[in-house]
């Protein structure tokens, strides 16, 4: 098991993408079990960060962290497809014995930059933020499936790449079912029919208390059907 | 030790600037127990102040970040008084928080730090050079970027234009008698009108004017909204620049967005102040410097009073549709054409 300074310097040397991070995580014992620990706190940071969706849709307090804790779960959930795709596809292409524990745990905490999801929430640089976080996590990604399956940089971003590609085709054929499952689950945490697509929440934002302060919205074209 | 204040404040400065969309986006959400306003449960005029007659147009003034609430410096009182005296078919209203959606003064005992800002207010009123008094700048200025926020920016536009027309209901405007409305902002204030310029024209249905002193704003979508507005800047004032350099829409390379789509139509106008600094001693406010016969705040005074008669005359000249973006009303005239 490891102890906290020892968890913190591996974090610490995921963040900076060290050399050599990709294999200390799989010698290590007891990173396993920080890399669930990792991805479930990363969730639970990016869900506040992203919380502005709960708040325009008006959810109760009690609801609301109801609802961060369930999209952190889902966000842990959504990383085992991901690590289960960068997996397949490394198997597949590269590395034909390439252990999945390995993979996911290495996945699971290159996540470790996420644990500043949070950040996003800063009005104005959060967006920002949101982007380089982003790229910040899929380069420590890369790096340690680099050094986890001696690819090159290229052959590892390519792995990273389609295992990406192949979480967004799934998750948009077979996936369905589960992606309804989520929904469900947080709109049942927010007590709210949760809206989350962009647009629909200008609506709702517009829509406010009083008739007269809604913006005008043109009205639509309509082609004549002849 | 040093390194450990530093530290210190850094973390507060980011914990606070966290925490900073809390009271809009709570406000929105419902947290705060009031719901969401309506602007026509005002008190009526009649219990509100005695209104002087024949009002054929409203201005609403939005102080900049060093503001805590209705209570204004002498400086900025001193403009109020000045416009309200010099245009007197003008109703001119101060009274305004523009910091909050709630419209909650930093000194309302509500607020858990009141005690903090009011002892920092005072400070500012007696002019004491403190750097902690600058937290009240920092805290508005940290509004501001809530303003400008796309995800946020909405929310508190639609706040903000509630407290503005709560406050125009109380002085006398009477809706849908499209008295047009003046809105003129100092420094972040500016932003601020412009997140509310949305619902402001349709809640009113009526034309719809800017006057930035010294404006420190973002590319806004209000810009569209905006039937003219004038932007009075010193080239001497260098914190009108931060606007410029901090928000991407307002880089020239962004073409297409509000803020350069505005900068190529005849709706915004740009006026030298001369040498003026943006607050302080010599600032547009300060009645101490005196040149050409008149002081500066004279002088700002005098220009405001002129650009109000300026945006009547446009008004009548150029009437929009009420209640819709003025930047639609002058394609759909190109088009007739």
């Amino acid at each position: 098991m490891l102890d906290l300074a020892a968890a913190a310097e591996l974090i610490r040397d995921v963040l900076r993408m060290t050399s050599g991070f990709g294999e200390t995580v799989v010698t290590t014992p007891g990173a396993g079990r920080l890399a669930v620990i990792v991805v479930v706190l990363a969730g639970l940071s990016e869900s506040v960060g992203e919380s502005v969706v709960l708040f325009a849709n008006r959810v109760k307090p009690k609801h609301f962290v109801r609802s961060l804790f369930i999209s952190a779960f889902i966000f842990a959930f959504t990383y085992f497809f991901l690590a289960a795709s960068i997996w397949a596809v490394a198997r597949l292409f590269f590395v034909p014995d390439a252990s999945f524990r390995q993979i996911s745990t290495v996945v699971a905490l290159a996540q470790a930059p996420r644990l500043f999801g949070f950040l996003v929430f800063l009005p104005y640089f959060g967006l920002a933020t949101s982007v380089l976080l982003w790229i910040w996590g899929l380069l420590a990604t890369t790096v340690g499936v680099v050094e986890l399956l001696a690819l090159t940089a290229w052959q590892a971003a390519a792995v990273v790449a389609l295992g990406s590609l192949l979480l967004l085709t799934l998750q948009r054929t077979i996936g369905r079912p589960l992606l309804a499952l989520a929904r469900i689950a947080r709109r049942r945490a927010a007590g709210v029919d949760l809206i989350t697509d962009r647009r629909k929440l200008r609506e709702l934002i517009d829509s406010g208390p009083d008739e007269g302060l809604r913006p005008h919205v043109p009205e639509r074209r309509r082609r004549l059907r002849l | 030790m040093i390194t450990l204040l530093v530290s210190v404040a850094v973390l507060a400065v980011v914990v606070s600037l966290m925490l900073s969309p809390i009271e809009t986006l709570g406000w929105w959400a419902g947290w705060y127990g009031h719901g969401l306003h309506d602007p026509r449960s005002a008190p009526p005029p009649e219990e509100a102040e005695e209104l002087p007659e024949a009002t054929e147009h409203y201005v609403v003034y939005l102080d900049g970040i060093a503001n805590v609430g209705r209570y204004h410096y002498r400086d900025v009182q001193g403009l109020l008084d000045g416009l309200a005296e010099r245009l007197p078919r003008t109703r001119v209203v101060g009274d305004i928080m523009p910091y909050s959606v709630r419209d909650v003064s930093l000194v309302a005992p509500e607020r858990p730090l009141a005690r903090w800002w009011r002892s920092m207010f005072i400070k500012k009123l007696r002019e004491e050079r403190s750097p902690l008094s600058f937290s009240i700048n920092l805290r508005n200025l940290f509004q501001v970027l809530v303003a400008a926020d796309p995800r946020y920016g909405r929310i508190y536009g639609q706040g903000q234009a509630q407290v503005i027309l709560t406050a125009l209901l109380k002085a006398g405007y009477q809706p849908g008698s499209g008295a047009p409305l003046t809105v003129i902002g100092y420094s972040g204030g500016v932003q601020v009108g412009l997140a509310a310029a949305p619902f402001l024209k349709r809640g009113l249905k009526a034309p719809l004017a800017m006057i930035s002193l010294a404006g420190v704003m973002a590319s806004e979508a209000g810009l569209d909204w905006v039937d003219i507005m004038y932007h009075l800047q010193s080239p001497t004032d260098r914190i009108p620049m931060w606007g410029q350099a901090l928000f991407p829409g307002r880089w020239p390379i962004a073409r297409s967005s509000h803020w350069n789509r505005m900068l190529r139509s005849d709706r915004l106008r740009f006026v030298n102040m001369g040498p003026m600094r943006h607050n302080g001693p010599g600032s547009y406010l300060d009645d101490s410097v005196v040149k050409h016969g008149e002081n500066n705040l004279e002088r700002t005074t005098n220009v405001m009073v002129g650009l109000v008669h300026e945006i009547m005359e446009h008004h009548r000249q150029h009437a929009s549709e009420p209640g819709e973006p003025r930047a639609r009303a002058r394609d759909r005239r190109v088009k007739a054409v």
